[in-house]
């Protein structure tokens, strides 16, 4: 809605090479209408230049990333690329798939002028809900015109927030399940979310530097990680590690590509993928140690075989 | 199990699996192997040895599939 509703034939939009699916699909669809797109590549580790995103706004009309990566829970900065946007006079979209409910976003204070959530993760809604924030001022398109149930009168769509873009009935009990979810949040607070989060992603990627032939992916530093990670094992595919986690210890993983092929290329694991686990609110440290020793049993098996044992 | 369905989306993946378990089939969704099929998602064990049986019923119901192969995950294996 926010990609559409902004971009004509003519403008240049930037963004990066860790994007999601969701972001890019759209991207490549409005490149094909004549849009001009750049993307900016990132570091192995999922880290991205504000040199280099700061050289290729010039003369955008919008930068548009992620607040984290969804492969390798790389969080971005910002408040930092805000600032940069504000400067080359872009618009800053900002995707918080990965993080509303999870890491403390304060609009009132970052120059971030769209941002847009999903409800069915860190705030624990209905899937199917989630919300786009326009700052008061940005011009945005509709990309459903209809009913309102205002300014009945006239048959053109209304200009106003947020009727502009709310045609048609609404996903009521979504949005009440939603409203459940995020004042179950705000009763943790994000910021005791996060700290949770945090602890269990550092334990589990500290536990798993020490197992041979396990590899983690992303940022280094706890601080620059949300609650994913994802994993490579030397030897088994990420299949192969999804099948036995599931099927051999009950433990869910999602592997493969993740819907963000370009940031695989990014990480260097194009086109086999990872494993990647999110740690949320509602996991413990037991399970992230259970999971660390099935990755034990698994490359130990796999160093078997690869032995000819078996 | 021996035999492994792939597909091209998780939609025809589920409905194969709802219809062969409703017909008695032992069959299983397994996340689908890169080295058979690139279309990253769900894939579906089942008993090759039925697989005439198996496609004309997903053939009946419209389920679209990508490939069927004879394929054993070393994976079971495991222990």
């Amino acid at each position: 809605m926010a990609l559409a509703g902004l971009l004509r034939p003519g403008d240049r939009v930037v963004t990066t090479a860790i994007e999601h699916n969701s972001v890019m699909r759209p991207l490549r669809h409005l490149e094909s209408l004549g849009v001009a797109l750049t993307v900016v590549p990132c570091g192995r580790d999922g880290a991205i230049s504000a040199e280099r995103i700061d050289a290729a706004l010039q003369g955008a009309r919008l930068l548009v990333t992620t607040h984290a990566s969804n492969v390798s829970g790389a969080i971005l900065p910002i408040g930092e690329l805000a600032a940069l946007a504000q400067r080359r006079r872009a618009l800053y979209l900002v995707d918080a798939a990965q993080t509303a409910g999870i890491v403390p976003i304060d609009l009132g204070t970052t120059e971030v002028d769209l941002l847009a959530f999903t409800g069915h993760k860190g705030l624990f809604g209905p899937p199917g809900t989630g919300g786009l924030y326009v700052r008061e001022g940005v011009e945005i398109q509709p990309l459903v015109r209809g009913g309102t149930g205002s300014d009945s009168a006239h048959e053109v769509q209304p200009a106003f927030m947020p009727d502009a873009l709310e045609s048609g009935t609404l996903n009521v009990a979504g949005i009440a399940g939603l409203g459940a979810g995020v004042r179950f949040v705000a009763g943790i607070g994000v910021d005791a979310v996060q700290a949770h989060e945090r602890r269990l992603a550092t334990r589990f990627v500290d536990a798993a530097a020490e197992i041979p032939r396990v590899m983690v992916h992303g940022p280094a530093g706890a601080a620059e990680r949300c609650g994913i990670v994802s994993f490579s094992v030397a030897g088994v595919s990420p299949s192969e590690v999804g099948l036995l986690l599931d099927e051999s210890f009950g433990i869910m993983a999602r592997t493969g590509l993740h819907c963000a092929p370009s940031a695989h290329r990014t990480l260097g694991t194009f086109p086999a993928g990872t494993v990647r686990f999110g740690f949320g609110w509602f996991n413990t440290a037991a399970e992230v140690d259970a999971a660390v020793d099935a990755l034990r049993q698994i490359v130990a098996w796999s160093t078997k075989a690869a032995a000819g044992a078996m | 199990m021996d035999g492994l369905i792939s597909f091209f989306g998780s939609h025809h993946a589920i409905r194969a699996e709802t219809v062969l378990k409703r017909h008695g089939h032992a069959t299983r969704l397994v996340p689908g192997p890169r080295e058979l099929s690139p279309n990253c998602g769900v894939a579906l064990r089942f008993e090759y040895a039925r697989r005439d049986e198996v496609l004309a019923l997903l053939g009946d119901r419209r389920v679209r599939i990508d490939g069927v192969h004879l394929y054993t995950p070393r994976t079971d294996g495991f222990s």
